[in-house]
């Protein structure tokens, strides 16, 4: 996490609580969320990671974005990213979950403004977008080089 | 303006500032890095009450990379402590937090010392190598010792009390004297950490040639720091400059600066090196001022038909070591709000501000209303309990009637404007309170612990009674907004610019809100006591509306006409009846820096700057209603339905509105069944991660009903309220009425906060067990 922020200056992934709890700090690694406050830049040799700034296209937010922004999942913002990328994963593998199981696949993850209400139908609501075929912009694996 | 005729404000836009917060390209504060920068770490006191011996700052001083160790002696005379803020009606003796610790530390966590290094790494190294010997001293954290006086904080407080207040009217005595039935509870409200998933920082850079200095706070506000800060380093108002970046969540705690970023300041000054401080999590729960804390007894008077006559409280409010400048406030706010939403016209309260060992109070979102509610609501639920009356209809039979506004309370506030009947109708028919209650009837033959619960909250809003906006028209007809209060995840930028679209008639990207940088926005208050709206929104409306003005004079005198004759609509300036002879914005724009394009009698530009103030504060309310069930062997509260009817004046944004009202909603579960911040009898401060101070999650909280009625408030012109806090002010209240009311059928009639499965299955084992003895 120290870095992805400090050295390659990619400060989409944020700092909770350094303790891997807030889930904040989520990125993907070959694909799996993980904390990155937990976990040694080193670990990550030979990986594949994944982070916020990934998403979308300059003109065009990912449709996990898009539903975030559609049912107001997020106010300050701050957990956002580790949301967004646990979103990721999660609907990867479970393309139709119910609200419930989408409210056990955030347990990870706190926030402090929504509710979590705004969250949970924006991961539903992604669901459908992904599965309706709107046109998802690849994701750019930055791996550790910058671009 | 009417109803039928807006155009933007009541809609549910979408934020616009949401897709640089989800491409992660937000900039909070730890996301700024300057170049040369270097990093504060504070040493801080282990303990809970100690003499200081002796520090020895050498070692830390001889670390590698390290710039500056300093303690209090080092800023002698030259960085002062923030005084607490006078508040009217109490008694205060002041004892504001020290900068850094001397002679003694009074709570854990208590800055002592700090060291500034070139790296964060050998910052937090460098604080392991001050050497501090203390002498202890014994510690209290029960206010109600604290009152006794067994321990004593401060020479100047004989009896540990920081502050009084008292308020008394009507024939409190005679009222009960006569009272059918007399209602009486103790309650303990534990202390509770804001916790934005943000931690509190600040980043100092100083200017030495044209001495300025300018810090990026995580704060609500550009104003407030930069006025305490004033004060604090001695420094006149305009040789500072605050810029709040954009902030993870404040919920009252990032409303008055910590000492922390003052030394920061300082450090920035002395070393000519940009300073970063950012609080680790612990920290933040350990030294972030705290909310609630209060022991009540309360008593409630009623006659046999279930007429309430009147209240007595006595408040006692665990304030912590010190004083921050708003800590004497919340509890004031609490005693003043104890008559509720009823007609009760006989109260007496009284409130002493108690010192402890353990970090200061302060404002916490909602600030002394969610005590109230929920000493009022439970007091209802309890005398209803007694009178074996319905509670629902013991509510609509002492509510302010609706022809009562304004309306005076005996505790003294004037209320604005209410309908509260209106509200609990509404949450009862959203809830389903009759079938609950059938259904709750069926459970308990069943043995199953089913709870309903109701509560009426009123709260005050619009505190610091004025705010800034300031409107612009560039050249080029692009609207420019400045506003004085600063969002830390409201979404201010979509809200005002709603309000300014409403006025200007133009689409929200011809609009650029600009907020949170003491250099660029007009002075103003900030954001805190659900006002931002009802304040800020008022003062843009004006502001707008004086610059549509002058939009019409120019157009008028540009297509020759008289101003009355300009139709304004669709975006485009025309005269009544000739819609040929037509100018868009931009054109008129371009014609106010023209001065052969004007009237003579007209000054150049499209500007406007108000202050709006609100004759006085504006009252909120609402209805709440909860059902849960309660497992009797695990003792666990599981949430059935929790369903918000708001009346919060007009609405701007119904979108963000419901947004504010769920979030509160959840963070006052978080209070009724989750969060406590524990110490231990020596002090220590128990709760200091997030795996020890639970903040609901997901999977804990239920799907929030929302729903706003419209009362619209007479003091302002966009009759707005402030629904910022609601939920969390009456969610605690009717969760607890549902709670208990679950817990009836076991001979149960209290249990504080909060409602964790074991203090549930402990009372459950307790009442059985005197159910069988």
């Amino acid at each position: 996490m120290d870095f992805l922020r400090g050295h390659l200056e990619l400060t989409g992934t944020h700092v909770g609580c350094e303790h891997g709890v807030c889930g904040a700090c989520t990125i993907l690694l070959d694909g799996e969320p993980v904390r990155s406050c937990l976990m040694f830049a080193v670990q990550a040799a030979d990986a594949e990671i994944t982070t916020v700034e990934a998403l979308g296209t300059p003109d065009r937010l990912h449709p996990v974005q898009e539903a975030f922004r559609e049912h107001h999942g997020l106010q300050c913002g701050f957990c956002t990213p580790g949301f967004l990328m646990t979103t990721l994963a999660f609907l990867r593998e479970h393309p139709s979950p119910t609200a419930e199981e989408i409210r056990v696949a955030l347990a990870g993850h706190l926030c402090r403004c929504t509710g979590y209400q705004g969250i949970v139908e924006a991961v539903a609501d992604a669901a459908q977008r992904l599965k309706a075929g709107t046109p998802t912009p690849a994701l750019r694996a930055r791996g550790g080089a910058r671009e | 303006m009417s109803e039928s005729t807006t155009r933007w404000i009541g809609r549910p836009i979408r934020r616009r500032e949401d897709p640089r917060f989800l491409r992660g390209q937000a900039h909070y504060l730890d996301d700024i890095i300057l170049p040369e920068m270097t990093h504060m770490a504070v040493v801080r006191s282990p303990v809970a009450h100690a003499l200081i011996k002796k520090i020895d700052l050498s070692a830390a001083r001889r670390h590698s990379g390290v710039l500056a160790v300093v303690a209090a002696d080092d800023l002698l005379g030259t960085v002062r402590p923030a005084p607490p803020n006078p508040v009217e009606g109490a008694e205060i003796t002041a004892v504001p937090h020290p900068v850094l610790a001397s002679g003694a530390v009074r709570y854990v966590g208590e800055p002592v010392a700090v060291v500034l290094a070139d790296t964060l790494p050998a910052a937090q190294d460098a604080v392991e190598h001050v050497a501090v010997e203390y002498e202890s001293l014994p510690a209290v954290t029960d206010p109600r010792l604290a009152l006794r006086a067994a321990v004593r904080l401060h020479t100047s407080l004989p009896d540990n009390v920081f502050s009084r207040w008292r308020r008394s009217q009507g024939d409190v005595d005679g009222a009960f004297a006569r009272a059918a039935r007399v209602v009486r509870q103790e309650f303990r409200i534990p202390r509770l950490v804001a916790a934005p998933i943000e931690t509190r920082g600040a980043i100092a850079a100083y200017d030495p040639g044209a001495d300025l200095l300018t810090m990026w706070v995580s704060a609500q506000d550009p104003h407030r720091p930069l006025s305490q800060l004033s004060r604090m380093l001695g420094r006149p108002d305009d040789r500072i400059r605050v810029i709040v970046p954009d902030v993870g969540g404040g919920f009252g705690s990032k409303g008055s600066v910590a000492v922390d970023v003052a030394v920061a300041a300082w450090l920035a000054i002395h070393t000519r090196r940009p300073v970063k401080w950012v609080e680790t999590r612990r920290e933040n729960l350990a030294t972030s001022y705290q909310g609630r804390g209060l022991d009540v007894e309360m008593e409630l008077a009623l006659d046999a038909a279930g007429t309430m006559l009147a209240v007595r409280a006595r408040i006692i409010a665990d304030l912590g070591a010190y004083l921050y400048p708003p800590t004497a406030m919340v509890p004031v706010t609490t005693s003043m709000l104890l008559t509720g939403a009823y007609a009760i016209p006989n109260a007496s309260v009284e409130m002493l501000g108690v010192a402890t060992n353990k970090v200061p109070t302060g404002p916490y979102r909602g600030a002394g209303r969610p005590e109230a509610a929920y000493l009022v609501e439970r007091m209802v639920d309890l005398a209803a309990r007694d009178l074996n009356m319905d509670s629902v209809a013991l509510r609509r039979r002492n509510l302010i009637a609706p022809d009562r506004f304004p309306y005076r309370t005996p505790l003294g506030f004037t209320y604005d404007s209410g309908n509260y009947g209106r509200v609990l109708d509404r949450v009862c028919a959203l809830l389903e309170y009759d079938r609950w209650r059938r259904e709750q009837a069926e459970a308990r033959r069943d043995g199953r612990l089913l709870g309903i619960g109701t509560a009426i909250y009123v709260e005050r809003a619009g505190s610091a009674l004025w705010e800034s906006a300031a409107v612009n028209v560039t050249p080029a007809g692009r609207v420019v907004v400045r506003m004085g209060s600063t969002p830390n995840g409201q979404g201010h930028a979509t809200t005002f610019s709603q309000i300014a679209a409403e006025v200007l008639q133009v689409d929200l990207e011809a609009i650029t809100v600009e907020q949170g940088d003491s250099a660029i926005v007009p002075r103003g208050v900030g954001t805190f006591g659900s006002r931002s709206t009802t304040i800020g929104g008022s003062a843009l409306l004006r502001a707008a509306e004086r610059v549509k003005a002058k939009v019409v004079r120019i157009a008028a005198h540009l297509l020759e006409a008289r101003p009355d004759d300009i139709v304004w609509s669709d975006g485009r300036l025309s005269v009544r009846g000739a819609p040929d002879r037509a100018l868009t914005l931009p054109e008129i724009g371009a014609a106010a820096y023209q001065p052969g394009r004007l009237p003579e009698d007209l000054g150049m530009g499209l500007d406007a700057m108000e202050i709006f103030r609100l004759p006085g504060p504006v009252f909120p309310f609402g209805a709440y209603g909860a059902v849960v069930e309660i497992d009797p062997v695990t003792g666990e509260v599981r949430m059935l339905r929790l369903v918000a009817v708001d009346d919060a004046g007009r609405i701007v944004n119904p979108l963000l509105a419901e947004g504010q009202v769920i979030g509160g909603s959840v963070q006052g579960l978080g209070e009724a069944l989750f969060e406590e911040a524990v110490y231990g009898e020596d002090g220590q401060f128990l709760t200091s991660t997030f795996a020890e101070y639970g903040i609901p999650r997901a999977v804990q909280v239920p799907p929030v009903a929302s729903e706003f009625l419209e009362t619209l408030s007479p003091l302002n012109p966009l009759g707005a309220k402030g629904i910022g806090e609601a939920g969390c002010i009456a969610t605690p209240a009717a969760v607890a009425n549902a709670v208990m009311d679950a817990l009836a059928p076991l001979g149960i009639r209290h249990l504080n906060f909060p409602f964790t499965p074991r203090r549930v299955w402990e009372a459950i084992l307790q009442a059985r067990r005197i159910r069988k003895t």
